[in-house]
């Protein structure tokens, strides 16, 4: 690395005008905008808190529901990852690496396909009840595997999970075979190694995959639109609906900034719970 | 505390006395590879004990065998009377030291060394003692609140031996101890570990590939090659009497000649015979460089060949010299008859020879 | 593009291909990677002579690009394509001069002429005006003029008719209380378009035929009642009309209310077949409008003739699946598209087989509901 402060820098500088134009600025433009109004399709830029407190009386439920289903599903997705991770890191020998180009692969996979994989497989002629027919469990086609919350769970954890393996499996990559067989060596059963060694050294990597899969999943309005069903609307929706077809990007921008308000809250309590329970006694 | 190593040393070999590892038949293959030949092997207790090999001869296997860490295809591990073969590591009475250590990076040295007896769940109060004894032994008082990223190499390996031995193991396993360590550091562990292995007279046995190593260490040497123990004893009976070529060379530097007994008498290919007994066969007979005499200084009786010296070189204790033989071998000839290297030049030719006592005739195969 | 005759593969492949591929108007919802796209295509060419910066429906430019205009006449598109109507709106009054021409929804034509966002439209430097059907203007002349002048010129058409799936459904459906059948529940869907949903099924509630200007209780009525068809009774709201034609496809749904266009892209497994239910059924007209700053009115008036033109009318109605306003195109028109519009009877059809709405109020006044109102409507059921 170079010493010289100017060269420091210079190399700096790039990284920090992309990160000052293409994310704080706007960011602080959505903040700013979320205590202007709209009327008639105008903009009017006096200090209003009247967007927030519509945050909280006409979409406080929606934006708890949001919370809830994301929550859900940073958590299957991060414990799907962890054990994921844990068996390529750990248990997959000369398989591991094969492992993890797969899960890299199906990242690439795109959004949609995904979404689209699932409706085939969900479907009322999807390939599950197709084969529950063949296999004469039911009659007929069961029509509440899809359209529901539970399948935009299951799409957003399946396309989320690759996000949730890879900080997993870095960190675990810093945990030594010999670390684990110390522990053994000292007494260890395997859930108090993963208690007392393992999970204290993943603690960065869990709160990156839950934090990268919360986030997206709270901010999505996608799937739940195209898998979801009519009961599945989700603050994202909300957020799509206001800024496209009310164009009230005020009212849109007070709801992306409470949702962002609320997943950062929860993944600094995850912070503090880990860093709590996790702490060596 | 007061059993030392000079007792041990002193008190084997002792068949009366049962012995503290017994391993019978122990065999490890990964399919069709086999890592480790069926072996019986004796430890007792006291010892400090070296299996050492070359790279790939299946001494670690072997380590991790007697610590439960592998899982032998057949035979029988037994520490202190109790058959133990099928016991995870947390259930022996051992405790082992890992090559790269295994610290915990979140805990600090106190934390690494006292989680075991914890795990145990020990009274707080014991706990405390036993952590501070041990702390006080490996001389790590002032690095206790530290973490393992803070630590040296040598201070890393102290931990790590700390927090193996406050668990107080009936035996303890070394793998490759000092191996990461550089020369100056290996020469002061190796100290620290005789202090320690004499100031708690406990078992302790290593993995090792360096000779040197083991002779420094340990009172007994196994000397592993292709998965079997070719040669199990104590440092002075293994470098005098190796029994095979390869130990001869693995274990400190000998001259190898090659020759045939015929009828009683052994002829080198180099040149000069003597009296052998023995079947007829390809031999090859072994002497260390020091026991290897020059010129004028040839004893009665001794076995002679003629050469060209090739190089003289002053190593301080001793001068170092190498004898080019017609044949193409050579030898190599440790003396400390300062005065000698004045009357001698290189490219003379001069007589080397040795007495039948000093060496060994091995069957050549 | 020959969508309507490609065999099906599978499920997949048709969706990816519908995700992929450019598309009628209000797609309203088409994920990230077409949003991406959308923003890439900014530019075009910046060699050409003449560049215009154009606001529409994606799909919709190929009626202005049709045979070959824009190489023809060295000028180049600066497209945006947008994802509701209203960014129209927005755009012209933040910085008008952004937009030199772009695809108003027709009801809102007399607000934006009214603002001075558009410019009224001289129909002699639109040659291919007079050829177009006379009913189509007649139809559109209520929300496509102001003051006598005309601010749109319409180039295609498109109704939001009860769409059912006829191997199933052997009884043709004439009211749109049938799509509300037990037999349907759990087997109809409606599309997330609160602007259609309201013109349909406020006419069905209120029995008010103005569907758009209606009362705040009617609207509250009509709010009421789409929230109960949602619990009880459909499978889903689609995300888009497409979306329709694939749940169609997956057999996921036998009835709904769609687009015409909806039938060909469910693919030819299933027969899908429409009706005008007997309460009114809402039909839309599409015009190019001409902003009020444009700087080369020349240009915008010979690329929108283009688009009423006969090869800007061929190309746009065959990609888009959508129907021709000029009566000369028909005779080289597909035998598809002429099955799925009624050319035959198209003086009729407007008056009458479905109903043009008028703009909805922008204030509100207490009693009638206005557009935010609507919105405030259409989040309700959402949220329901």
């Amino acid at each position: 690395m170079p010493r010289n402060p100017v060269v420091l820098t210079l190399f700096a500088l790039p990284a920090t005008l992309i990160f000052l134009l293409f994310f704080l600025g706007p960011f602080i433009y959505f903040v700013v905008m979320s205590f202007w109004s709209v009327s008639l399709f105008r903009l009017s830029r006096d200090f209003t808190l009247v967007n927030y407190l519509d945050v909280y009386r006409e979409y406080g439920y929606s934006v708890a529901f949001t919370f809830a289903i994301a929550l859900l599903i940073a958590v299957i997705a991060t414990l799907l990852a962890f054990g994921f991770a844990y068996l390529i890191r750990f248990r997959a020998g000369r398989l591991g690496p094969t492992l993890l180009f797969v899960t890299l692969i199906t990242m690439f996979g795109g959004y949609l396909v995904k979404i689209y994989a699932w409706r085939t497989i969900l479907g009322t002629t999807g390939i599950l009840n197709t084969g529950l027919i063949e296999l004469g469990i039911i009659d007929e086609p069961v029509s509440w595997l899809l359209y529901n919350p539970g399948a935009v769970v299951a799409t957003l954890t399946h396309f989320l999970l690759p996000f949730a393996v890879l900080p997993l499996y870095g960190s675990l990559r810093g945990i030594s075979d010999a670390q684990l067989a110390a522990a053994r060596d000292l007494g260890a059963r395997p859930l108090r190694m993963l208690i007392d060694i393992v999970l204290p050294q993943c603690q960065p990597g869990i709160l990156v995959a839950f934090m990268l899969t919360f986030f997206i999943a709270a901010g999505d309005y996608v799937t739940p639109r195209l898998v979801g069903g009519t009961a599945t609307a989700m603050a994202g929706n909300f957020v799509e609906n206001q800024f496209i077809t009310a164009l009230n990007a005020p009212q849109s921008s007070a709801l992306a900034v409470a949702i962002l308000a609320v997943s950062a809250g929860t993944v600094l309590l995850l912070r503090a719970v880990m860093r709590r329970t996790l702490a060596v006694r | 505390m007061t059993a030392s190593a000079a007792t041990a040393v002193a008190s084997r070999p002792q068949a009366d006395r049962p012995p503290l590892v017994r391993l019978r038949g122990l065999t490890k293959s990964y399919g069709s590879m086999v890592a480790v030949k069926p072996l019986d092997l004796d430890i007792q207790s006291g010892d400090f004990y070296a299996l050492l090999g070359p790279s790939g001869c299946g001494k670690t296997t072997l380590l991790r065998m007697i610590g439960g860490f592998t899982e032998p295809t057949a035979g029988t591990v037994e520490i202190d009377g109790v058959d133990v073969t099928r016991m995870g590591p947390e259930r022996r009475p051992t405790n082992m030291v890992f090559q790269g250590y295994g610290l915990f990076p979140h805990m600090t040295v106190r934390q690494n060394i006292a989680y075991g007896l914890k795990l145990a769940k020990l009274p707080a109060a014991e706990v405390e003692t036993r952590v501070k004894e041990i702390i006080g032994l490996v001389r790590l008082e002032q690095l206790a609140e530290r973490r393992p990223d803070g630590l040296s190499g040598g201070q890393a390996q102290r931990v790590a031996l700390a927090r193996a031995l406050v668990m107080r193991p009936r035996v303890l396993l070394l793998d490759e101890p000092l191996a990461a360590l550089d020369l100056q550091l290996r020469k002061a562990m190796q100290e620290e570990l005789r202090r320690i292995h004499r100031s708690i007279g406990g078992t302790f046995v290593f993995v090792t590939h360096d000779q040197g190593e083991a002779m420094a260490l340990a009172n007994r040497i196994a000397v592993m090659d292709a998965g079997a123990c070719v040669q199990e004893g104590g440092p002075e009976e293994i470098y005098g009497a190796p029994r095979t070529r390869f130990i001869s060379t693995f274990i400190g530097e000998a001259n190898v000649l090659p020759g045939r007994r015929q009828g009683g008498r052994v002829t080198l290919e180099a040149g000069g015979s003597f009296a052998d007994a023995g079947a007829d066969e390809a031999v090859v007979v072994v002497v260390r460089p020091e026991a290897m005499a020059l010129g004028g200084n040839l004893p009665q009786g001794a076995v002679k060949l003629t050469g060209r010296l090739a190089d003289s070189v002053f190593l301080g204790p001793y001068v170092r010299y190498r004898v080019e033989l017609p044949g193409g071998g050579e030898i190599i000839l440790h003396s400390q008859d300062f005065a000698l290297r004045h009357r001698l030049a290189v490219d003379d030719t001069v007589e080397v020879g040795w007495t039948t006592d000093v060496q060994r005739v091995l069957a050549d195969r | 593009m020959k969508r309507i005759h490609r065999p099906r593969l599978d499920g997949l492949v048709r969706t990816r291909s519908l995700a992929a591929t450019p598309f009628p108007r209000r797609r309203l919802l088409q994920g990230a990677g077409a949003l991406g796209a959308a923003a890439m295509l900014g530019g075009g060419s910046a060699q050409a002579a003449t560049s215009l910066k154009l606001m529409c429906w994606e799909g919709y430019d190929v009626f202005l690009e049709g045979g070959d205009f824009l190489a023809k006449n060295d000028m180049s598109l600066d497209k945006t394509y947008i994802g509701a109507p209203e960014e129209i709106v927005a755009k012209l009054r933040i910085s008008p001069r952004e937009v030199d021409l772009g695809c108003p929804y027709f009801i809102e034509v007399p607000f934006m002429a009214a603002e001075g966002l558009l410019q009224p439209l001289d129909l002699d430097k639109l040659p291919n005006f007079k050829n177009l059907f006379p009913a189509i203007v007649d139809a559109a002349r209520s929300n496509m003029t102001y003051e006598d002048k005309w601010y749109s010129a319409p180039f295609t058409w498109a109704s939001i008719p009860l769409m059912y799936n006829a191997n199933e459904v052997k009884e043709p459906l004439e009211s749109w209380m049938d799509m509300l059948k037990p037999e349907f529940k759990g087997k109809s869907a409606i599309p997330a378009d609160p602007t259609s949903v309201f013109a349909t099924w406020g006419r069905v509630v209120t029995g008010n035929q103005s569907p758009n200007r209606m009362t705040l209780a009617e609207l509250d009525e009509t709010v009421k009642f789409l929230i109960d068809m949602k619990k009880n009774h459909l499978r889903t709201i689609a995300a888009s009309y497409g979306e329709l034609a694939d749940l169609f496809a997956r057999k996921e749904i036998l009835v709904c209310e769609g687009a015409e266009w909806v039938a060909p892209l469910a693919g030819e497994d299933v027969d899908i077949k429409w009706s005008f239910p007997k309460e009114g059924t809402m039909s839309y007209i599409e015009g190019w409008s001409m902003g009020s700053h444009t700087s080369n009115p020349d240009a915008v008036y010979a690329i929108i003739d283009n688009a009423l033109s006969v090869d800007g009318q061929l190309a746009g109605a065959e990609y888009n699946l959508l129907p021709i306003t000029n009566a000369e195109a028909l005779p080289k028109l597909s035998e598809a598209n002429r099955s799925l519009y009624p050319y035959d009877d198209i003086a009729s059809f407007f008056t009458t087989k479905v109903r043009i709405e008028e703009m909805y109020l922008l204030e509100a006044d207490g009693i009638n509901a206005s557009w935010d109102d609507y919105i405030k409507g259409w989040e309700t059921v959402m949220k329901a």
